[in-house]
């Protein structure tokens, strides 16, 4: 315990005014944009990564964690409000949330959510601080073929977990390699791809692929939708008498909290499984389970501690192995990447200062999203009463000028533009999106530590793949990830069948 | 476990027709092939190939093949959905599809002009690009009436021209009014 006090003494120490405020501006933000519904921090987290350019490392992941915080939390007013949620991983939340709402209860299933995200939050957070070093202990020894391997299962338990088919998440993580090797090669320097264009010598621009994949091509969606306001009603306030619950009801919030936690360290399953899981847990535990689905507290807790839990999971693969285990955690690797810091077991031993920023962001992030929450509530609210054609020319007008600040350049916004079109085109055509940037931000992890293999193994690369247990017991669970999506139909078969 | 509910955010469409998924498969085999082709091209001399073949233009390649083997598998499931589910899918209601169409329209409206938009920009500048493009989106998005739009899309212009030169202090393209824009 003693060693655990003096440690987050020193994370303390390590963050000033800067990256205080960058936290906070992030975790408001980032509310705002998963209050309002059909954006999410997906959305924040992409919008974020332009302005981080300019930011020490630290006061730039400080931004984006608090977009991915308070992100994951907005949702869940939205779903009580209005009974749709804000962002996916608020599915779960709604379905106890706004009843409770209906029944005139929506301040204390508001309270209820912010305190199991609260909650959710710092457990994820002590975890990821815990969990992560160890994990880096192990990961540090690991040659490339095992670097190789672990980003293999990455993406092809991105690919073949996410929802859909498996073909298409692997074409989509295919195309995202490819999009990786546009540029120089980075062992011997040639140019490949660049369509005879200097501009493309250093690669596809991250920021304008990315926004353009997902902000453009989300945009484009709304606007094809049946647009219509959002009209929120009622006033809703801080309900106190909930703050009893964290005792009342302590192991309901903790056991969601480990679930969520659980999940979010498994590549690609994520907020909405283990809300649900941590949902179905506690329906299960309940001694009235009839009571889930129409207005249970326990429902929310369970939903809101889980997705909120989650968040400090997902961090811990990608900063313990450089592996993104989910999109959002791919774009943050994608802003660390900016700044020069290399996610992975190294980072604990060269890069010891942003890492510790990273632990202690994410802790003080938890910690004020509880008052933050509470306390500009009537702001969430209230911002639900943007005209939908405003948030969206906003998001447009945003996703232009970001792309354009990194390098001033018309270029980029052109291949922002070929992206929004490409997955827009790949949200039609039922292509998972996810993969595609998880591929792109790990096409040159894969690359170069492949054709490092191949040189070591000379000629007889099953061969080296072979006498390497870890590497290949990483293999096996490749294509135990592949073979998954066949085991689910023909489970689904038997249990239709029986 | 309970199923999220029909609403829950939006996304990539689950299940899609064997047309689309055809479709798909030959944008995949056709790209492939392109980029293997491609590959051919990059000047990497003898002493560069090492590693068993995945060199810098051997990597790409087994990416490039990779995509032609899952564009022909994706091309074989979708011709098995065809021999399953039948040549022509149900038609939908006639209004969803009016709708939909409408929705499309109104999305490839909001996109050329978004394409205009960037072709304009640098040589009339932000601020004289801006307020004409966002007010004709806020007409095809909103449906807002012009006065609406046109003080709409002002307002958006100065609250991003501040943000950005003010409080991120980025210089946004000047165009026409170089030298005596703020």
């Amino acid at each position: 315990m003693a060693e655990i006090g003096a440690l987050l003494a020193e994370l303390g120490g390590l963050v000033g005014l800067a990256q205080v405020g960058a936290l906070l501006i992030g975790l408001v933000l980032g509310i705002i944009v998963g209050v309002l519904p059909g954006l999410g921090p997906l959305l924040g987290v992409t919008l974020a990564i332009p302005f981080t350019f300019h930011m020490d490392p630290v006061s730039s992941i400080a931004l984006l964690i608090g977009f991915y915080q308070g992100g994951s939390y907005g949702g869940a007013v939205t779903a009580t409000v209005l009974g749709i949620p804000g962002t996916p991983i608020a599915a779960a939340t709604l379905l106890d949330a706004h009843p409770m709402a209906l029944a005139g209860r929506a301040s204390e299933a508001v309270t209820l959510a912010t305190l199991a995200s609260w909650i959710g939050g710092l457990i994820g957070g002590t975890v990821l601080l815990l969990t992560a070093p160890a994990l880096a202990k192990i990961a540090v020894r690991f040659g490339p073929a095992e670097t190789f391997a672990l980003a293999a299962l990455g993406l092809t338990a991105i690919a073949s977990l996410s929802q859909g088919s498996t073909l298409k998440g692997l074409l989509s993580g295919l195309f995202g390699l490819m999009c990786a090797t546009i540029g120089t090669d980075p062992f011997t320097g040639i140019a490949r791809f660049n369509f005879d264009r200097t501009e493309f010598s250093g690669g596809l621009t991250f920021v304008a692929l990315l926004v353009g994949l997902f902000a453009v091509s989300e945009v484009l969606m709304q606007i094809e939708r049946t647009l219509r306001g959002w009209q929120a009603s009622g006033r809703i306030g801080v309900a106190f008498s909930m703050f009893r619950t964290v005792f009342t009801r302590f192991f309901g919030y903790l056991r969601a909290s480990m679930v969520g936690v659980g999940i979010g360290i498994i590549p690609a399953v994520g907020g909405v499984t283990s809300a649900f899981l941590a949902y179905k847990l506690a329906r299960d535990f309940s001694k009235e389970p009839e009571r889930f689905g129409k207005g249970a507290p326990e429902g929310v807790i369970a939903s809101e501690a889980a997705n909120s839990a989650t968040t400090g999971g997902a961090l811990i693969p990608m900063l313990a192995l450089g592996i993104p285990g989910d999109p959002i955690v791919a774009v943050m690797m994608g802003g660390l990447l900016i700044h020069g810091v290399t996610p992975g077991p190294m980072l604990f031993f060269t890069n010891l200062d942003v890492l510790n920023g990273i632990f202690a962001t994410f802790l003080i992030g938890a910690l004020l999203l509880l008052p933050l929450g509470l306390a500009l509530l009537p702001l969430f609210i209230r911002v639900l009463r943007v005209p939908l054609d405003y948030m969206l020319a906003g998001v447009l007008l945003l996703a232009i000028f970001g792309t354009f600040a990194v390098q001033r350049q018309a270029l980029d916004l052109w291949i922002m533009w070929l992206f929004g079109i490409v997955g827009y085109a790949m949200r039609k055509a039922g292509f998972p999106l996810a993969p595609l940037v998880i591929g792109f931000v790990l096409g040159p992890i894969v690359e170069v530590n492949l054709r490092r293999a191949a040189t070591l193994a000379s000629s007889d690369l099953a061969g080296y793949f072979l006498g390497r247990p870890i590497a290949l017991g990483i293999l096996v669970l490749v294509v135990l990830a592949l073979a998954f999506p066949l085991f689910r139909v023909l489970w689904q078969r038997r249990a239709g069948a029986t | 476990m309970p199923e999220p509910p029909a609403n829950a955010g939006s996304g990539t469409e689950r299940d899609t027709g064997w047309r689309v998924d055809l479709a798909a498969s030959l944008v995949s085999m056709g790209l492939g092939a392109w980029l293997f082709r491609q590959t051919f091209s990059f000047s990497v001399t003898a002493s560069e190939r090492v590693g068993g073949g995945i060199d810098a233009a051997g990597y790409p390649r087994l990416l490039a093949g990779l995509t032609v083997l899952l564009g022909l598998a994706l091309a074989g499931r979708a011709l098995w959905k065809w021999r399953t589910a039948g040549r022509a899918a149900a038609p939908g209601p006639a209004g969803d599809a009016a709708a939909q169409g409408g929705g499309k329209l109104r999305a490839a409206l909001a996109f050329a002009v978004l394409l205009l938009y960037t072709l304009l920009l640098e040589p009339l500048g932000f601020l004289l690009a801006t307020p004409l493009a966002v007010g004709v989106l806020l007409r095809i998005i909103g449906g807002r009436g012009p006065l609406h739009a046109t003080v709409a899309a002002i307002a958006f212009t100065a609250a991003i021209f501040v943000f950005f030169r003010y409080g991120v202090n980025i210089v946004l393209p000047e165009g026409l009014l170089r030298g005596i824009s703020p």
